[in-house]
């Protein structure tokens, strides 16, 4: 069934912004981010971006989904970095976070500890549900090379993956999880 | 359709993995099933830890709040309101820059078609085989104008330029990105704003009088560390002293979980250390974080015993009024937390229980007293706290702080090769990649001594 090809559940703005979120949320930070060199500002930019989508048709842009939306985000992280320039002093950043306003992590790098206690329970996984989460979120595969890895189909690994995090949910303490 | 909560199309659309009317169905299923759409969130949570702390990088997903911002945006109608509210003229559309990007546009139509040979279609179909180096920054960076299907309107030469970044957009090119990342980088030098000259924090003098409490930094700006990259290892030259914060420096890096005091959804650790570049003083380090992933942050103040401690100074923090934060409420952050070094100057020869400094965090009295007994030599402080000072010592040379003692380039290489051949978790992540920027910082200021007194 194609997305768009019955009439009678042809698709709304909503879900079409649901569905660019699942599939460009990730690639679109990323994407910005190359651009305002902060993750923060990079989200900034992309919640925009998928605001901004709203105002599309949703027939005509669902086709071009993808150029629409990376287009929309550049233009939108330039625009920030402009304003940025203009606005922002080192001085406003500096004192606006020594009041709270602002908090902004410049860069989040491994916390060993936390990793570590992660790790642990991944261990508690059957052996092949430890694989794939290792394979997606360490080596950050997709479904389909991690099918190509394992030689599983794709619908046992996103099985394998859907039940080890159910499983990891429930095994993670409420500080972790 | 209702999809059952088990369905594990589930985890795949959290997880951006499912694509076509699968995706479109799950898409449905998130507006108008509230149990679906915490399933999906719940994914991503999980899916965010997993890939801060085994995938060891950032996260790259919005916050929830984020994306319920952007679904009731969609409820309300404000997406339209959003949009209107934020339609200044942008830069590329000033009369000046518009006029060379017209002449840019035209250069650019010649270049490719030269290059290609063909009309804007065809060179927009490889993107990824171009070289962006030859493209104007304008064209690179002017916006794509699409019709409502996300198509780029270019039917005529001139507009081969932006069929060709739209092109190289839509496949995500990696060669466009990398050549766009740098170009800003070098526009953001060119651009920077006129920074304030930064007055750093005086010492603290207390003179056996009376014991001094101050408040202690629980976040930190974000901006040095890139400028110091874009200056040193871009340009090879010194950055402004005023483009300098220590803080930022120290905190562009990742500390060890504290666990040594508790309260008030802050953790706390304490250390303290000879100074390497003063035998008069010593350096005390406090690092802070929330207990929860982000937290309203409590009270955490550090009291210096007026007995032991001549006087005592913040590094870094330029500019601030001391305490000024104090009525207001303050964030910090679970995934960084601020470190933050203080240099002191105690007496000589104090009895090991006598106490220096006590660590009050939090509203219910929770406090930790370091003595001196617990003074360690720098060798044998922790990584972290060698690397934090080794920073700091570079950022106070940088910004041209006073009271160096005896720190100078020599002295600031001399560190860094201990931590070189010390220090093996500098081979992991950001840290590994500070110290040839730090060598070439020394290297700098060797060539341009700075002084202190």
């Amino acid at each position: 069934m194609g997305v768009n090809n019955d009439k009678n559940m042809a698709e709304t703005s909503s879900e079409l912004v649901e569905r660019a979120i699942s599939e460009f949320e990730s690639p679109l930070i990323g994407y910005a981010k190359t651009i305002v060199h902060d993750l923060d500002r990079a989200r900034d930019v992309v919640q925009d971006t998928f605001i901004r989508l709203y105002q599309q048709d949703v027939g005509k842009v669902s086709e071009g989904l993808k150029s629409w939306l990376y287009t929309v985000c550049r233009n939108r992280a330039l625009d920030m970095l402009r304003k940025e320039k203009r606005m922002v002093s080192m001085e406003d950043v500096v004192i606006d976070s020594q009041h709270g306003e602002v908090d902004s992590p410049a860069t989040i790098t491994v916390d060993h500890e936390r990793t570590e206690q992660v790790k642990s329970y991944i261990a508690r996984l059957p052996e092949n549900q430890a694989t794939v989460i290792i394979l997606k979120f360490e080596k950050g595969y997709s479904y389909q090379e991690i099918s190509e890895q394992t030689g599983l189909s794709t619908g046992n690994i996103g099985f394998l993956i859907h039940t080890a995090i159910k499983r990891l949910r429930e095994l993670l303490p409420d500080d972790l999880r | 359709m209702n999809i059952d909560i088990n369905d594990p199309r589930i985890t795949a659309f959290a997880l951006g993995e499912l694509t076509g009317s699968d995706a479109a169905e799950l898409a449905r299923a998130v507006r108008s099933d509230m149990n679906i759409r915490q399933a999906v969130e719940e994914v991503r949570d999980t899916a965010a830890l997993l890939h801060g702390t085994i995938g060891g990088g950032e996260v790259h997903l919005l916050t929830p709040e984020q994306r319920e911002t952007i679904r009731s945006a969609g409820n309300d109608g404000s997406a339209m309101l959003m949009a209107a509210s934020s339609k200044e003229v942008p830069f590329w559309r000033r009369p000046a820059v518009a006029a060379i990007g017209a002449a840019a546009a035209v250069a650019l139509g010649v270049f490719m078609t030269q290059q290609r040979g063909g009309n804007a279609t065809q060179v927009a179909d490889h993107a990824s085989s171009w070289d962006w180096s030859q493209v104007d920054m304008k064209d690179l960076t002017s916006p794509v104008q699409l019709d409502g299907g996300g198509h780029v309107r270019a039917s005529h030469a001139e507009d081969a330029s932006a069929t060709a970044v739209a092109s190289a957009m839509s496949e995500d090119t990696a060669s466009f990105r990398q050549e766009l990342e740098k170009r800003i980088n070098k526009e953001d030098i060119k651009s920077l704003p006129v920074l304030p000259e930064l007055k750093e924090q005086d010492w603290i003098a207390l003179d056996g009088r009376e014991n001094m409490t101050v408040n202690i930094p629980l976040t930190s700006g974000a901006t040095s560390w890139p400028l110091l990259q874009r200056y040193i290892g871009e340009m090879s030259t010194l950055p402004p002293s005023s483009a300098v914060r220590i803080e930022e420096m120290v905190n562009h890096f990742n500390y060890k979980f504290p666990t040594m005091l508790k309260g008030s959804g802050l953790v706390g650790d304490i250390e303290i250390c000879h100074t390497p570049w003063n035998p008069k003083t010593l350096l005390l380090a406090v690092h802070l974080r929330a207990v929860s992933p982000v937290s309203l942050g409590g009270e955490a103040g550090l009291t210096f015993n007026a007995r032991q401690t001549q006087r005592a100074r913040i590094l870094g923090y330029s500019g601030l009024v001391s305490n000024a934060a104090k009525s207001k409420p303050r964030y910090v952050s679970q995934s960084h937390g601020n470190y933050v070094i203080y240099e002191l100057e105690c007496g000589v020869g104090n009895h090991p229980d006598q106490v220096i400094a006590t660590l009050q965090i939090g509203q219910q009295g929770d406090e930790l007293k370091v003595r001196s007994g617990q003074v360690k030599s720098w060798g044998d402080a922790s990584v972290d706290l060698r690397f934090a000072s080794t920073v700091t010592a570079a950022g106070m040379l940088l910004s041209g702080t006073t009271s160096l003692g005896e720190l100078d380039s020599e002295r600031l290489f001399s560190l860094l090769g201990l931590l070189e051949q010390g220090d093996s978790a500098l081979s992991l992540g950001e840290r590994s990649r500070a110290l040839p920027l730090l060598k070439r910082a020394a290297e700098l200021l060797n060539q341009s001594p700075q002084t202190g007194d």
